[in-house]
This record gives structure tokens, sequence and C-alpha cells, in this order.
């Protein structure tokens, strides 16, 4: 038997493939109606469905009745609600059936036939949760795939919403779309996307997040180069700006790519606040990035090596501090920082009532404890602690991640070179910043390479670019040259 | 893996010459240039703008006469066979400034910043995260540069308004105390400085077709950039330190860091100058280091081997950098009699007879129909 | 494959990492002030150590965290060499010692008549002295005005500097010269070195008959104000207040302060508080020989005034004007005449000379502390007083005589 094999055959030859197929299937019903056929004779229809997955009152209108009615002489189809879609390949109509889709063939015919009559649960359109915001629409995508496009389609009405269609996986394929307003994007930014997707041989994808990495334009990359929504309302900003959506099916949420780092700075709200505020918010995020890398780094690298860094009076009260504490600064600054990362940690994994509770008491009082029993110096608690909250600050959760682990290299660089290992830090992370690149764009793109008429958009006076620049900066444009399939 | 990222723009080009050139003057070898000029080591700059000009401008043309072709491919092709031996000069050249840079760099933060960190340790370290930023290729390294030139001239601005209080711009006067000789010294050392930008010569290949008319402007930007930050950290650091106590020290623009101070709480700006110097040589750092090794590759056609050759020639100019100037009087008198000028010959004096002989020949002609980014 | 690398650049730094060059807050002590002294042929340097626990009000354990009031340890040790002397006082110290938080370097008189050049060498060729330290000079040990107890707690750990800040800020009794700027001076053709002056007090007066001689244990004053004058390195003369305010003047360096005139009635002041001034100094070749003029713009408002001479303080009137440009004019040819006296160029005649004509200077260099005691000198002063204050003419307290007519 070919690995899959056709289902152009006749109804006997169709039956005992698919009873074949379905062996260990629970559920899977197959049943045969006698049909009037043309000339007052009778012929008989197969209906393949599953039990579970499908609406037995859509069955019976849409499928069973007209055809026990016999009013589609000679062809059957013609008057089924949703359309039949011819069947060619076994394995295609299996993915239908076990997605609630009915197969059926009338006897005498060679073709096998699927219809729409699923009722498969699922959640309703809730709120946002990991997104959530004052202003703007309160609506989150939820994991069925067509609600999600419905939602999509009513906030872009009319033609340029583009969405294509394509699966993904070897076995069991999965739908994926890929979503984008005409003209805005250019041809070879969507023509590799649909290449990358194509590419992707995992079965089973169960979230859009799986595909970030065959999207991106290198695995693994420290900051991340690819946005992830759950506000409908969002990704058609993006999408007007330029960007595309991919989404799969059973994912709660939205790729966006070409992202830069300025998008992992823009917090949901950034849309519809008050421009100045939104500038002045984006530069305190800005600024609490700078804060959240090399503070620790920053403060033991002067503790430890360059003493004379510091004013006097501020030297004098740190030595006072420090007068007695057992730890090395720079042990002390990883120890501090770890226990705070392990309480963020014990904070998420607890139920959100409390979890809070857990981060914010146990800062306090592992923190007043620690400099109570001298282990530690107030300075330090208030360096790791203007850390956290700097972090925490960041409105991609992230970039926050990408930033506490920057920090880890950084301090430790500190601590075995002082200013010099901090040095090469930063210059480490602003050339990881320069050779990171995103479906080809810069990274770092309105700022490095520069492109002034992006700037206001970056820095949040204006929400969008100028019409004129086509909505986003395109590999075309930069100086990135059209090489970016190599990954 | 085939290097094929390495497109940039003219401005990046600009850039690029702006942020890597700087360092030599006011920086890497200012005591040098404040002991050949004296009191009026700060109109070098000026004064060697005019020739600097002249040397970028015929890189630049070249660029446009050879579209695509680098200084060691076109050498040959403007004089023949004759041309190889200087086409092999410039990658030493290339070379020689990274370790140059590199002795420097280390020297300074042994002497001023880590008195007891071993200093090839030091080299070898930073030579590996310039390795890092270079195996990326030339536009990466022009980003890195458009982030960090910014911020380097935001900061010595703010040094230039910090010190303000402690300047006294009398301590200029007299000009010309001992004739011309010593400001002509100073300015052949200028024209070395300038001549340095004969890198330009090697990255302008990589500028993109559109944008190759432009180079020109791009460098007469640059070249502007370039004499006010060999004359403004100079200028200033006679006028708050004295010109002789200047010269007597090793790294007086360092020291005149740290008269900085504003609101006498930030007064310890240690930090911000190891950023000048560490930013400021690690583009320059890998721009030398990638031409070199382009230069090198394009020679003997290794180019599929380039990452190697570029690590291989890293290593070699941190080993060079800790052995070869066995001291500091050593390592001036090479830098003062050989590496200079040969940079002021390589970058301002050739470059111009390139030009000439290439028009002679009729090259620009051959190139009419090939016209920029068809 | 770029991260591999990336991660093989990190191991790397790690693995050769040694941690040289550590040096932890608590293992150093920090000196803040720094005396040199000059005794029998050799270096006394006398170094404040700042502690943050002395003062902190007697805790320890916990408690003494956060305390940030300075005490000070006063060590000296005597070498022929300055760091010889504070390497042997590093060995006295229990935690190594740096001198990247000194403030002030104070010269004792003898060492400032000695001669401070070879000084400078040792702390300009230090990473750790700043170039931006203040530099002064005491009349008598650098070492008793630093062990001195004052009444001001913690008076030399941060004082000085609080006194230069002072003499920059609020009155104008002496320079304020750092380390960078007198190394500059030293070298410099045709000017004199002047440093800041502290004194004890009480330390050479004279008892008066019947009196109780002072306590040697009262705590004792350190004051601030006038300078010493150095011809080449060595000290030769010392600067009232009011000459080093004629010195301040003429260097442009006079910004704020008070200037108090006598009236015609000696026993009575006008006093101004200054807004504005600016030196000049200004040298001509006339008749085939040098001659001196110092121009002076000086701003102040009227502070205080008890002369009483009618109109002073009408419009129009040029009387307050006038008191205070008097009163400048003697400031500077007081400190004029010490200038000429010692032959020491502390008012920049040479250095103006050698900036406008170098080789007409190179001519003079030699004589030139000579030719200064013989040049005749102008003096030209520009004075406004623009404000009078919540006042317009002086207060009229007299019950005996009429008011002046309106």
């Amino acid at each position: 038997m070919p690995d899959n094999p056709s289902l152009n055959q006749s109804l006997e030859a169709n039956k005992k493939l698919l009873k074949q197929a379905f062996a260990t299937h629970r559920g899977m019903i197959f049943r045969e109606l006698t049909i009037p056929a043309p000339g007052g004779q009778t012929r008989t229809a197969l209906l393949v469905f599953a039990e579970a997955e499908t609406d037995n009152m859509r069955l019976d209108t849409f499928v069973v009745r007209p055809l026990l009615e016999g009013d589609s002489p000679g062809y059957i189809g013609g008057s089924l609600a949703p359309s039949p879609v011819p069947m060619k390949k076994l394995n295609d109509a299996i993915g239908f059936v076990t997605r609630g889709k009915v197969l059926f063939q009338v006897e005498g015919t060679t073709e096998m036939f699927a219809v729409e009559v699923s009722n498969l649960p699922h959640r309703q359109i809730g709120m946002p949760e990991t997104e959530s915001g004052i202003n703007g629409p309160k609506e989150a995508f939820t994991e069925h795939l067509i609600i999600n496009l419905t939602q999509m389609r009513r906030r872009l009405p009319g033609k340029f919403l583009k969405i294509e269609s394509l699966f993904i996986g070897t076995e069991a394929k999965l739908e994926a779309v890929i979503i984008y307003v005409e003209g805005k994007p250019t041809q070879t930014m969507i023509d590799t996307i649909r290449q990358r997707l194509n590419k992707v041989t995992q079965d089973g994808v169960q979230d859009v997040t799986e595909l970030a990495e065959a999207v991106a334009d290198a695995p693994l990359t420290l900051f991340p180069s690819i946005m992830l929504s759950e506000r409908p309302d969002l990704v058609c900003h993006y999408l007007m700006g330029g960007r595309i959506a991919v989404m799969v099916e059973n994912s709660p949420r939205a790729l966006v790519v070409p992202a830069v780092a300025n998008d992992f700075f823009t917090s949901s709200d950034d849309w519809y606040e008050w421009r100045p505020f939104v500038a002045f918010l984006r530069a305190l995020r800005y600024l609490a990035f700078l804060i959240a890398v090399p503070l620790p780094a920053l403060y033991v690298s002067v503790t430890t090596y360059h003493l004379q860094a510091l004013p006097t009076q501020l030297t004098l009260s740190l030595l006072a501090q420090r007068e007695g504490a057992p730890l090395p600064p720079p042990i002390e600054a990883l120890v501090m920082t770890l226990i705070f990362e392990i309480l963020r940690e014990a904070g998420i994994r607890l139920p959100r009532t409390i979890g809070p509770t857990v981060s914010i008491v146990g800062g306090l009082v592992i923190g007043e404890a620690a400099i109570r029993s001298g282990i530690t110096s107030p300075a330090m608690v208030l360096v790791v602690s203007a850390t956290a909250v700097a972090t925490f600050s960041l409105p991609s959760t992230t970039l926050a991640n990408a930033a506490t682990y920057t920090r880890f290299v950084v301090l430790a660089l500190a601590s075995t070179f002082g200013f010099f290992g901090l040095l090469l830090g930063y210059l480490l992370v602003i050339t990881i910043l320069a050779s990171t690149t995103s479906l080809g764009v810069p990274y770092e793109t309105p700022f490095f390479p520069l492109r002034p008429k992006f700037l206001p958009v970056s820095f949040g006076v204006q929400p969008r670019p100028p019409k004129s620049t086509g909505g986003t900066p395109s590999p075309k444009k930069t100086n990135q040259a059209e090489d970016y399939q190599e990954g | 893996m085939p290097m094929k990222k390495w497109e940039i723009s003219s401005l990046q080009a600009g850039w690029l010459i702006a942020g890597t050139v700087a360092l030599t003057g006011h920086a890497l070898a200012v005591t040098l240039f404040m002991r050949a000029g004296g009191r009026d080591t700060w109109l070098a700059g000026i004064l060697a703008m005019p020739f600097g000009a002249l040397g970028l401008w015929s890189i630049a043309k070249l660029a446009n006469i050879f579209p695509g072709k680098t200084i060691v491919e076109y050498l040959p092709k403007i004089f023949g066979y004759a041309g190889y031996p200087l086409a092999w000069i410039y990658p030493l050249f290339y070379l020689t400034t990274v370790v140059f840079t590199l002795r420097m760099t280390t020297d300074w933060l042994v002497d001023s910043i880590l008195p007891e960190t071993p200093s090839w340790v030091m080299s070898l370290l930073y030579m590996l995260v310039v390795l890092y930023c270079t195996w990326g290729g030339l536009d990466v390294l022009a980003r890195v540069n458009q982030f960090i030139l910014p911020l380097l001239t935001m900061l010595g601005l703010t040094v230039s308004f910090g010190t303000i209080g402690s300047k006294d711009y009398k301590l200029l006067l007299p000009m010309f105390e001992f004739g011309l000789g010593p400001v002509i010294a100073v300015t052949v050392m200028g024209l070395g400085d300038l001549g340095e930008m004969s890198v330009a010569a090697a990255f302008s290949a990589y500028v993109r077709p559109k944008d190759r008319p432009k180079l020109s402007k791009a460098f007469l930007y640059a070249l502007i950039y370039e004499v006010i930050t060999l004359t403004g950290p100079i200028a200033g650091s006679i006028s708050t330190l004295g010109y002789r106590v200047a010269r007597a020290m090793p790294y007086p623009t360092f020291q005149h860091w740290l008269m900085v101070s504003f609101a006498r709480f930030f007064e310890r700006t240690d930090l911000l100058v190891v950023h000048q110097w560490l930013a400021g040589a690690y583009v320059r750092t890998g721009l030398f280091l990638l031409m070199s090794s382009d230069g090198f590759t394009r020679l003997t056609g290794t180019r599929q081997h380039l990452k190697w050759i570029m690590t291989g020639l890293g290593l070699l100019a941190v080993l060079l950098g800790e052995v070869a100037f066995p001291n500091k009087p050593v390592f001036d008198a090479f830098i003062g009699y050989v590496y200079l000028p040969a940079a002021a010959i390589l970058g301002i004096v050739l470059p111009p007879v390139f030009l000439v002989v290439a028009y002679l020949r009729g090259m620009h002609r051959q190139n009419k129909g090939w016209s920029p980014g068809a | 494959m770029r991260h591999s690398k990336l991660v093989a650049v990190l191991l790397m730094a790690f693995v050769l990492s040694g941690c040289w060059s550590r040096r932890e807050l608590t293992e150093v002590s920090f000196a803040g002030i720094m005396g040199i002294d000059w005794v029998d042929g050799q270096y006394l340097v006398t170094i404040n150590v700042l502690s943050p626990r002395r003062g902190g009000g007697g805790g320890g354990g916990s408690e003494g965290v956060g305390t940030n009031v300075s005490g000070v340890w006063t060590v000296s040790q005597q070498a022929a060499a300055l760091d010889e002397a504070v390497g042997r006082i590093d060995q006295i110290l229990s935690r190594s010692l740096t001198l990247a938080h000194v403030r002030s370097i104070i010269y004792g008189e003898e060492m400032a008549r000695h001669g401070i050049g070879p000084t400078v060498d040792y702390l300009l060729r230090s990473v750790e002295v700043r170039p931006t330290v203040w530099m002064g000079v005491t009349n008598g040990l650098a070492r008793d005005l630093m062990t001195a107890r004052t009444r001001q707690e913690g008076a030399l750990s941060e004082g000085p500097l609080g006194y230069h800040d002072a003499a920059k800020r609020r009155s104008s009794v002496s320079p304020s010269i750092h380390l960078a700027e007198m190394a500059n001076i030293l070298q410099e053709e045709g000017i004199s070195l002047t440093l800041p002056v502290f004194r004890l007090a009480n330390r050479e007066t004279p008892k008066p008959d019947g009196e109780k001689s002072p306590d040697p244990e009262a705590p004792k004053e350190i004051i601030f104000g006038g300078s010493g004058v150095f011809r080449d390195d060595k000290l030769v003369a010392w600067l009232s207040p009011d000459e080093t305010m004629g010195q301040l003047w003429v260097k442009g360096h006079i910004v704020h302060g008070v200037i108090s005139a006598p009236c015609k009635d000696p026993d009575r002041r006008a006093v101004f508080r200054l807004r504005k001034g600016k030196g000049d100094v200004k040298i001509k070749l006339v008749q085939g020989k040098l001659v001196g003029e110092v121009h002076i713009k000086a701003i102040a408002d009227l502070n205080e005034l008890n002369c009483r001479e009618p109109g002073l303080t009408e419009e129009g009137a040029v009387g307050l004007s006038d008191l205070l440009r008097k009163k400048v004019e003697q400031q500077i040819s007081a400190a004029l005449k010490v200038a000429q006296k010692n032959g020491a160029d502390f008012l920049g005649f040479g250095q103006e000379l050698y900036r406008r004509d170098p080789k007409m200077f190179r001519k003079h260099q030699a004589t030139w502390a000579k030719e200064l005691t013989t040049m005749p000198i102008t003096i030209h002063v520009d004075a406004k007083v623009p404000r009078q204050g919540q006042m317009g003419p002086r207060f009229h307290w007299s019950q005996t005589t009429p008011p002046p007519p309106p």
C-alpha cells in the first residue's frame, strides 16, 4: 500500500482504506445511507465522521437531509450549504475528519468530499492577560484560528488584508496563516516567511512560539527578534505598519516580524495614550534597560577595582556599610541577584493572588534580614532591588529575560576586570545588537543604521512611520543586502 | 562561510572614517604630537586638513574609477606587476595600526586603570571581542560604529563644556614662539594621523553602488569631524594643563578628563574615559583588522578562509603588541619616525599619485559605461 | 556558530582571569589630606586617614551601618623621598593606603621655603593623586595643622576643601589653585606662584601680660585667608587677605566677596558685595622702557553704609563708586608692592610680555625679577555700584540733627 493512497476510487475501496486507517480510532462512525438516485432508483452513500467533533444538527441539516431528499440530481454537493471539498488523498481526508468534518461518497462515483460540520469545543474571546492595558480594545485572541481571523478581518475590513494559508508539519498538518496588508511589506519578505514556514517539519505544533525559531533570521538570538501578541488590535497596528503576522491553529497569539529593538520597549497602551507622555514613558523604559543590565556590574567594579571613581563621602558611607561584610562584592552581587531571580521565579509559580506577595514580602524580609545579620550591605540590596524594579518595568518579558541574562555576563566580566570588563561587556552587547537582524532588517534600525524618518516613531512621538516610508524599514532600504535567507 | 553581507552606505563609510582615525591624534600619539609641536600642536589638524582632503578625495575618486575593487586590486591594474609590492604594503600597514592601537590601549590601561593586570590578558581579551565583531563583517562593524560614535562625540562635548571653568585659552599664547619649525613638524605628524584614512581605500569598495558618487562628500564631512576631534582635545588639554605639563604627561587628554567636575559630586570620570578609549579603539582595531585580512586574502586568493586569517592576524597583532617593542621610548620612536610618516605617505601622498596615473592611462574612461548603480 | 564563538570569548575571559588589581573597599585606607614638611633635610609626610566609624556615635556591629560622619586619624613619616614616606605610612596602616581621595595637599612653611618643585614630580606621576587636588601652604608645620584639634568636627578631613569652595563662592580671600594649575605656573614663563594659606589661630600671638596663657589642649581654629608668594618654587613672602584681594583682582579670579572701603572719616566704612570683577594686565614699551598697566572692572552692590558725607547714594553721584575704586586701587598697589619688593611676578606682567612678544621676553628673562622692582605700573580701575539694596540713602538715626531735606 502506498504511503498516501489516492481516494479517487470506488466507494468500497475507499471504505476499506478508511476502515483500515481508523482501525484504532475511537468514536469514528461509518454510516451508509440509501439515497434516491435519478430514475427512481436508490444507491448507497457513505458518511464518515468523528462522533465527538461533529455537530449532529449540522450534519443532519447540511448533509444527511439533502442527500436523503435527493434534490440534487446527478451530482451531490450542489445544495449543501457549506460547500464540499473534494478529497484526493487519504491523509488529507484523515486530517479533515479528525477536525470534525464529514466525509461522504456516493456509490458509483470515484470522488470523496468533505463538508464542514464540526463542533469543536473552544474558548470564548476573553480579555488579554499578558498585554492588558488601560486603554484600547479589550479582546484577545483565542485558540480558534477562524475566530482569530474574524477578529482581524473585523478590524481591517476591505480587500487589502491578505491572509495566506499553508499547512505545516509532515504527518499532523496544522494550518498556519501569513497575514499582511497588501503593498506594505516587500514581496521578498513575504516570500521568505512562506519559505521558512514551508520548511517546518515539526509535527504537532502547539503554539506559534514553536515557529519562532523557524521564522527568525538566526536561532537563539540573545535579544528577541520576533514579537508575539495576543491582542488583535495590536497586530492590526503592526500590520498597518508593514509587518507580517503569522498565526497557527490552536495558538492564541500571533507572531509578528520583522521586529526591531524599539518594538520591545513599546507597551500595548502606547498606541492609545497621549503622545508626549508616550515619549516620556519610552525614554523611561530605555533608561530602565540601561539600569537593569549594568548596574550591579558597575557597583562591583567601583567597589572592587576603581575606588577612586566614587565621590569621597559616598566612598566613606559605602565603607561603613561594608565593614565586616563576609562576602567580597562580586560574590555578594551574584548571590543577591540569584536570590532575587529565585524569588521572582517563586512568584510566578505560585497562584496569582499570592505570587506578588511572596515576591515583595520575600524581598523585604530577606533583604532586611540579610542587612541585619551583616551578610550583605544596604547598598547592595539597593542596587539589586533597583535592578529588579528596572527589569520589571520593561514591557516585554523576552526583553527582560535577555536583560537578566546579559546582566549576569556583564557582572561576571566586571567582577574579573573592573571597568575594562564592564566595557568589554558593553561592546559585546553592542556587537550582538548590531549583528542581529529580523527578517533582514537590522535590529537597531532607526538608530543604527540611521533612518531619520523612523526616529519619531521610536521615540514614541508618532504612532506610525510616515506613509512615504512605506511603513517599515525594509531590508532593501537599509544596508542589508537581500541575502538574509542564509540566516 | 562566504561573507556577502559587507555592503555599507556612504554615510556609514564616512562615520567609519570619522570614528576610527580620530583616536590617533588626540589619544594614542598625543604625546608625540606635543613633543613635536609644543604649544602649537593644536594647529596640526587644521594645517594638515587641505592635504588630507586631497588624499581622501583621491581615494573616493579611485573608488569610483574602480568600482567594487579595493586598493590591493586596483594597484596592480594601475601599475601592472609593479603594483603588487605596493599592494602588499597597505594590508601590512593596516596590521601595524592594529598592533599600535592594541599596544597603546593596553599600556594606558595598565598605567591608569588596572595597574596589576597583565597587559597580554587585556590585549587578548580585547582582541577576542574585536574578532567577535569582525566575524560579523563590515556591515556589523559599521552599525556598531554608528552606535558608538555619537556617544563618543556627546561625551567628548560634555568634557569640553565640563572643563570650561578650568580652561584658560591664553595658555595657547604665544603662537609660533619657536618659529615655524615645530608647527611644520607637527603638521607632518598630523598628516600621518589623517593618512590613516588610507583604510578608506580598502573599504570604499564595499560601499553600495548607488552611494559611490556620494563618497567624496561623506569623506569630507568625516575629515571635518576628524580635524575637530584632533584640534579640540589637544587645544583643550593645553588650555587646561598648560602645554609643558601636558607635554610631560603620557596621556594628557586623559588627565584633561579628570579635570571635569559636575556639581562637585560627579567629579570622578574614570569610567567615561575608559569608555571613550575602549569604544573608540574598538571600531578602529576592528576596521583595520578587517581591512588588513581582507587585503591579504584578496592578494593571496584565500578569501574562503577569511575568518581564520582574520583570527590569525588578530592574535598575531596581540603577540606583536606584547613583544615587538621592549619599552616605551622604542615604541614612541617607531610611531614617530616610521609609522606616522608611512601613514602620511600611504594615505596622503600616494593616492593622488595613483589617481593621476590612472587618469593618464585613461582608466577613468574604461568604466564610463559602467555607471554606478547600473 | 556565532554563539559558540561568543561563548568561547566569554569562557576565555573567565579562564584568563586572575582578578588582578583587585582592591576591596574594606582593604583600603583613604587619605583625605596630605601634608608635606621639610624637616632635617627630609620630607615629612603627614596623612589624614579618613575613617567612617569614628564619630559615628560609638556603635559597633550593625549599628555602624550607614554612618558617614568622618573621623580622621593622622599619621606622619619621614623619608628622603615622598613615595618612600608614603610607603612607610602604608606600613603603619592596617589597610593599604590610597591617595585617590586626597582632596588637599598642604605644604609646611619650611618645605615651601626650601622649594616645592621636587615634590611635584611624584604628585603628577602618581596614578592615584588627581590633578585636581587643591594645594595650600601653612605657616609652620603642616603636621601641626593637621593634628590640631579644632572645634569643627572633622575639620581637616573635609574642611580645607570646604574652605576652597567657600573661597570660590563666598569670599575672595585666597587664591584656589589645584595641582595641575600649580605645576603649570611653576613651569610657565613670567608668572609666579601663590598658594592659599591655612593658619592655626593664636599660634604666634604674644601673650599679653597678666592674662592666662592659652591652654595648649584647647581646641584651635584653622583660619583660611591670604596667600604665600613664591619665587620660582620657593616661598618668599606672605600676602595679607587684603593684598591677596589685590592679586585676585588683577588675575580676574575675584567673583564674590565683601569689600570694605573707608570713608572720609577713617573710622567709618562703606561695604560692598562684589558682583563681578575683571582684571587685565598690559605691558607696553614706552620710550624703550617697559611700562605695566593694570585694568580692572569692578561691579559691586552696596551692603552697608555708615559714612557721613552726603549725596553718596544719589542718582548719578559717583561718590560710592569712587570709594570702591579707591579701595580696589589700594589693594592692588599693596599687592604690587609685595610683588616688586620680592621680585615675584605673581601678577603676571612677565607672562603678558611673553605672550605678546616671546623674543623680547627672552631678552629680559634673566633679569626680570630685578626689572620688575623698578618697572612703572599704572592702575586703572573702573568701579560701578549699580544697586544699593533695600535702602536708599543712609539710615538717619540722629535725634539731634535734622534729617537731610527731601
